[in-house]
């Protein structure tokens, strides 16, 4: 089975990072996580490893309220990174608000999806079959 | 004897003279002929050197003087054809001069066509020379022939002459004075006799080429007194090519009778005019309309000797223009004379009517044939001249006028209808170029109504003076009246005055338009300022900066309606400390009995301290809702945490071997965390509701709405079979927000479910019908009831409150019905037995 290169997973509760690192370790869908505790530092940790010529993340799930740079302004900023041959990334927001005049604001903005917080294995089985069809797990670690 | 043989003589002298002068005409007559023929001759004379001529040089000239001689001889020849008329040996003559011309004539082209060169053959010269010789001796036959006339003419002339003044001598002996006055008298006519021989040649050659040329048309008619028709008739001699056009007569009309010629001269009485013309030397002048060709001819005739010389000319459309304006003027006249409205009548001095117009005839009951009657005939015609006084006055109005005087008089008269008629009369009088009198105008104005509309002005004008005097007496008892009532309502406002200043707000009265005319004693003791000088400033100044416009504005809007000022609130400046203090503006408008507004009251009443409170109060509430917010937001994560930190513990504790109690120490910390998990929902259920405060208002169909909820509810009513009766015909429709009216209606009917006596199937009535400004939704249950006491009805719709232990509940679910109706300026009512049912009643204000 095919492994996608990387997922990113950006939060500021450390907690929540632990829990989904697990999560996706679980269900190993992916050869790397890559953990940010804010937008900032996740365009920080994206821009080395394009320089180090590492492969960019192909699914990120990001929090929306965030200290330093939330997550509407992570997108943003990613929007205005140079243009690269990248391959195409995925941008899954965490909400735990659902109050809908939050999602207004990223009517512009590159999301993929929105799910409601926590992250479960249905959550990201659903997210691998919309868009990940190949790197499905096999059936007996979907339990 | 001297007298009768004086007529004799005078007869014979007249008769002589007569033939004289006939003879003498033919002389002349005789005398023309010869030049005539003299004429032709040397015409052809001309012909034959013309000829000659062109056979020598070959020129064109000769040539052309051919011609010319050619083309005269004709009207020459035909003119002495004419003339000799009366003489058949001179015709016959004639004839063959005619035929030996024209053959010369031909003799001669044929000679000049040839080749100038070659010469004409001796013969044809010779011919020529044979029919020139031929004509020659012709002429001069018909020449001998007219001679020999001539000759016998003048001897027949003097020998009258000769003969008669011997007879004459002989028989006046016995007067030499008559004889020497016969003999002067034929010797002056002889010598006249051959000046007119000489003159008459002339004439007679100047009038044919006048006569052609005339555009007039000319006939000469001889006079024959013993002609067929009485007193004489006319035979036609002479016209011209105009008389043939105008008249349509030819030559050969010439010796035919005038009579028979224009027969419409015997009806009309030319012929007469025409006699008279002949006997008596006036000429005559007239116009007449010739019917054979439809047209006006003016005729001038006169007499020569025995000759009447008719000219024609045509003045048909002279003659239609004039009888164009005839006709025009005449219609005018008749128009301005008959149509005017003014009564008009010509009299002469005796007081006859020669003329009226048709609006004096019909006024005066006469026909137009009474015109021309005298004045005094009219007594005993109709009434119109019967009242006393009316013909004396017009009689004595006629004489004044006579004698120059123009005359004006207003007079009353009955008319034939037996209406009375005021009529302004003038007579006054026309005056020829000599200043006489020619006759007298009367002319009548019918002033009926005039007098009236003029006596009906002066009884309106009475009546306007008698009316004046009551108003003048009626303002005066009304002016007593309002200083009454002055007095009673000075009273009224003291009365009113006195309360409003006892009453401890602040209060002022305003007029109509919004201008403040009173402030009471507190106002100044707040404002620190007389009530004169704000009278005189204005409120204005004392009113919070912030709070100016938005009372302006309520102010002016509740003037401008009339709807009282109830919930103004506005800060005011308090002198004593200083601050703006908050009150509660209320006015409220006085009608008078007509409905309109006489005065408004108002008064400020200080509520600052709770302003205050509520300004807090909302503070505190706003404080509130931003800290469930918050917290149900914020504890999302930690319990989502905890939960996933579970599911890996679970996993963990699977690996490995645990005690038996760690798996149901964890199932209790799940329930603990789904707990958890439903109260946050629950608040954030009730933050939303906050937030849903301004949604739309909508008409909605109540009975598509409760299905939608009853399918929402089908798994709750199949698992307690419960029933749902639906009465909303009453109220059909509700206007609400439809997330609200949702939501109120799911909560109520899963109640009414959720809390079912478990001894009975749950039936749920839903009623919806109109009561005053709401319409009402009820939803009663046959479920478990309470004892509602006031306290545990306040329990009952309190937040996380629950009555009932037994079911799941969280105690929101009426709170915010409540909250959802209130907010919507509604309210929820309950009634409830305790083991019989609930019943809850919804009002929303539609």
């Amino acid at each position: 089975m095919e492994l996608l290169p990387a997922i990113m997973l950006i939060d500021d509760d450390s907690t929540t990072n632990f829990i989904n690192e697990h999560l996706l370790q679980d269900l190993q869908v992916c050869q790397e996580i890559l953990v940010a505790l804010n937008g900032q530092r996740a365009l920080d940790l994206l821009q080395t490893r394009r320089q180090a010529g590492r492969p960019a993340p192909a699914l990120v799930l990001v929090d929306i309220n965030m200290p330093v740079m939330n997550g509407f302004e992570f997108l943003e900023a990613y929007m205005q990174l140079p243009a690269l041959p990248r391959q195409p990334t995925v941008f899954v927001l965490l909400s735990s608000s659902q109050l809908s005049e939050d999602l207004t604001q990223m009517q512009h903005l590159p999301v993929t999806d929105i799910l409601d917080k926590p992250l479960t294995h249905e959550k990201v089985l659903e997210l691998l079959r919309r868009y990940f069809t190949q790197y499905l797990p096999p059936a007996n670690q979907l339990g | 004897m001297a007298a009768a043989l004086l007529v004799i003589v005078g007869l014979l002298s007249y008769q002589s003279s007569g033939q004289l002068v006939d003879s003498q005409r033919w002389v002349s007559h005789t005398q023309v002929v010869l030049l005539r023929l003299e004429n032709v001759i040397s015409l052809v004379k001309d012909a034959e050197t013309a000829q000659r001529g062109y056979l020598l040089t070959g020129e064109g000239v000769f040539l052309a003087s051919l011609r010319t001689a050619q083309r005269k001889t004709p009207p020459e020849l035909r003119t002495l054809d004419s003339l000799t008329a009366d003489n058949p040996t001179q015709q016959r003559r004639l004839d063959t001069l005619r035929a030996l011309v024209g053959r010369h004539y031909a003799r001669l082209d044929s000679n000049a066509a040839g080749s100038r060169r070659q010469a004409p053959a001796v013969a044809s010269l010779m011919q020529a020379k044979a029919q020139l010789d031929q004509l020659r001796g012709l002429a001069s036959r018909l020449q001998a022939a007219e001679q020999a006339l001539l000759t016998r003419r003048e001897a027949q002339a003097v020998r009258f002459g000769r003969v008669l003044p011997l007879f004459i001598l002989g028989l006046t002996a016995l007067s030499l004075l008559i004889v020497g006055c016969t003999n002067w008298r034929l010797h002056h006519s002889r010598r006249a006799a051959r000046q007119a021989r000489r003159r008459i040649v002339d004439q007679q050659v100047t009038l044919q080429a006048f006569l052609d040329a005339s555009p007039d048309g000319i006939n000469v008619f001889e006079w024959e007194p013993a002609g067929g028709q009485a007193g004489g008739d006319f035979r036609l001699r002479l016209l011209n090519p105009a008389a043939e056009k105008t008249v349509g007569i030819t030559a050969h009309d010439a010796g035919r009778w005038m009579s028979e010629l224009f027969p419409s001269v015997l009806a009309s009485g030319r012929l007469a005019s025409y006699q008279h013309v002949m006997t008596t030397g006036e000429p005559l002048e007239l116009e007449f309309f010739f019917e054979p060709h439809q047209r006006w001819l003016r005729v001038t005739a006169a007499r020569a000797h025995r000759f009447l010389f008719v000219a024609f000319a045509d003045v048909t459309a002279r003659k239609q223009q004039e009888q164009r304006v005839l006709y025009y003027q005449q219609r005018k006249y008749e128009a301005v004379f008959n149509q005017t409205t003014q009564l008009v009548a010509l009299l002469d001095g005796e007081g006859r009517f020669l003329d009226a117009n048709q609006t004096a005839l019909d006024f005066a009951g006469l026909a137009a044939q009474d015109t021309g009657r005298a004045l005094r005939r009219y007594a005993g015609l109709p009434p119109i001249w019967t009242l006393p006084g009316v013909v004396p006055r017009l009689r004595q109005a006629i004489r004044q006028a006579t004698r120059g005087h123009t005359v004006r008089y207003d007079t009353l008269l009955r008319q034939t209808n037996g209406q009375e008629v005021h009529l302004d009369m003038s007579v006054k009088p026309v005056q020829g170029e000599n200043g006489e009198t020619l006759f007298l105008l009367a002319e009548g104005n019918n002033i009926t109504e005039r007098k009236r509309a003029e006596s009906d002005l002066q009884a309106s004008y009475k009546q306007l003076a008698a009316t004046t005097a009551d108003l003048h007496a009626l303002s005066q008892t009304l002016e007593l009246r309002v200083q009454q009532r002055t007095q009673l309502l000075e009273e009224s406002r003291a009365r009113f005055a006195q309360l409003l200043e006892a009453i401890p707000n602040m209060a002022w009265t305003s007029r109509p338009d919004g201008v403040i005319t009173y402030y009471n004693r507190q106002w100044a003791e707040y404002t620190g300022v007389s009530a004169e000088a704000l009278l005189q400033g204005g409120w204005q100044d004392y009113i919070h900066p912030d709070d100016l416009a938005p009372t302006e504005a309520a102010w002016w809007q509740a003037i401008q309606t009339g709807e009282p000022l109830a919930e103004l609130r506005n800060r005011w400046k308090e002198a004593a400390t200083g601050d703006y203090r908050w009150h509660l503006v209320r006015a409220v408008p006085l009608h008078d009995h007509d409905g309109a507004i006489v005065l408004w009251v108002g008064s400020n009443t200080d509520i600052h301290a709770q302003q205050l409170q509520q300004q807090h109060l909302e503070r505190v509430n706003q404080d509130l809702d931003n800290f469930i917010y918050t917290a149900s937001h914020d504890l999302k994560t930690p319990i989502s945490n905890i939960e996933g930190l579970l599911t890996m513990l679970r996993k963990e504790l699977q690996q490995a071997p645990a005690p038996a109690s760690a798996s149901l120490v964890l199932d209790m910390m799940q329930q603990s965390v789904n707990r958890f998990r439903r109260t946050i929902g629950h608040m954030t259920d009730i933050v939303k509701l906050e937030k849903y405060y301004e949604l739309p208002i909508v008409s909605i169909d109540l009975a598509a709405l409760i299905e939608e909820v009853s399918d929402d509810l089908r798994p709750q009513l199949a698992a307690t079979n419960g029933q749902l009766e639906i009465d909303i015909a009453g109220k059909p429709t509700v206007n609400f927000a439809q997330k609200n009216l949702r939501s109120v209606v799911f909560n109520l009917l899963s109640n009414a479910l959720k809390y079912r006596h478990l001894g009975r199937v749950p039936l749920v009535r839903v009623r919806c019908y109109e009561a005053g400004a709401y319409a009402v939704l009820q939803v009663q249950d046959n479920g478990l009831g309470l004892h509602l006491t006031p306290a545990r009805q306040r329990k009952l719709f309190g937040l996380f409150q629950r009555l009932h232990d037994h079911v799941e509940g969280s105690g929101v679910g009426l709170y915010m019905v409540k909250k959802i109706m209130e907010n919507a300026g509604g309210r929820i009512e309950v009634e409830s037995q305790l083991d019989v049912g609930t019943t809850f009643s919804l009002y929303f204000p539609q």
